[in-house]
């Protein structure tokens, strides 16, 4: 398994741990304290050892780069489409009060980081099991 | 990857004392699963990807790479 779809796959895991870990928090802190689950986005620091320099091996090759480009486009425009998504709900929801809780907005940029490398994980993977099928 | 382009990179690596893909891979400066992709047909390589495995096979790149189903360009 290429490096780079190892990476995606810690990715995802760790995502979906974090989405996991909120969920649970949710009911028992509320919105605001459940964020607290992010924190476990910390492991991603290691990420940087997928990339780590093996003698004699390649790492990173060009289909790599390809695939990582492609899947950049998908996480960008799933992080678009997640905004614009955010945006209309505060407006529709919020209208009549006139104002956004603050609150609100940085937990819309935390599950905004998620959504990007969710979706990048998940693009780079549909693509490395495209090419191997 | 568009279907029309194939490769006969099998078969060299046979030709060539039965290398094999992560030998191919390491001399072309690629991870073997990409070799793996482009004996499947499924990735379609850069120019100089292209021109790299020619020259480990000593061979013309449209001996190796070919449009149209296979159809050898004649010489």
């Amino acid at each position: 398994m290429p490096q780079q779809q190892k990476l995606a796959w810690f990715t995802l895991s760790v995502c979906i741990a974090v989405a996991v870990v909120y969920l649970a928090l949710l009911p028992f802190v509320g919105p605001s304290r459940a964020t607290a689950a992010f924190a476990l986005m910390a492991a991603w620091a290691f990420a940087g050892q997928f990339y780590r320099k093996r003698p004699g091996r390649v790492n990173v090759d060009e289909r790599d780069r390809d695939i990582h480009a492609a899947a950049v486009k998908v996480a960008a425009g799933g992080v678009y489409l997640y905004f614009v998504a955010c945006s209309l709900l505060m407006i529709y929801s919020r209208r009549a009060a006139g104002t956004v809780p603050v609150n609100w907005l940085s937990n819309m940029v935390w599950f905004g980081a998620l959504i990007l490398l969710a979706s990048w994980s998940i693009a780079a993977l549909v693509l490395y099991r495209r090419e191997a099928a | 990857m568009d279907r029309a382009l194939t490769n006969s990179i099998r078969r060299l690596r046979f030709e060539h004392g039965e290398m094999t893909q992560q030998d191919l891979a390491d001399q072309v400066g690629v991870t073997r699963q990409t070799i793996i992709a482009l004996e499947a047909a499924r990735y379609a390589p850069s120019l100089l990807l292209a021109l790299r495995i020619a020259r480990v096979f000593d061979v013309n790149v449209e001996d190796v790479f070919h449009l149209e189903n296979g159809r050898q360009k004649s010489s």
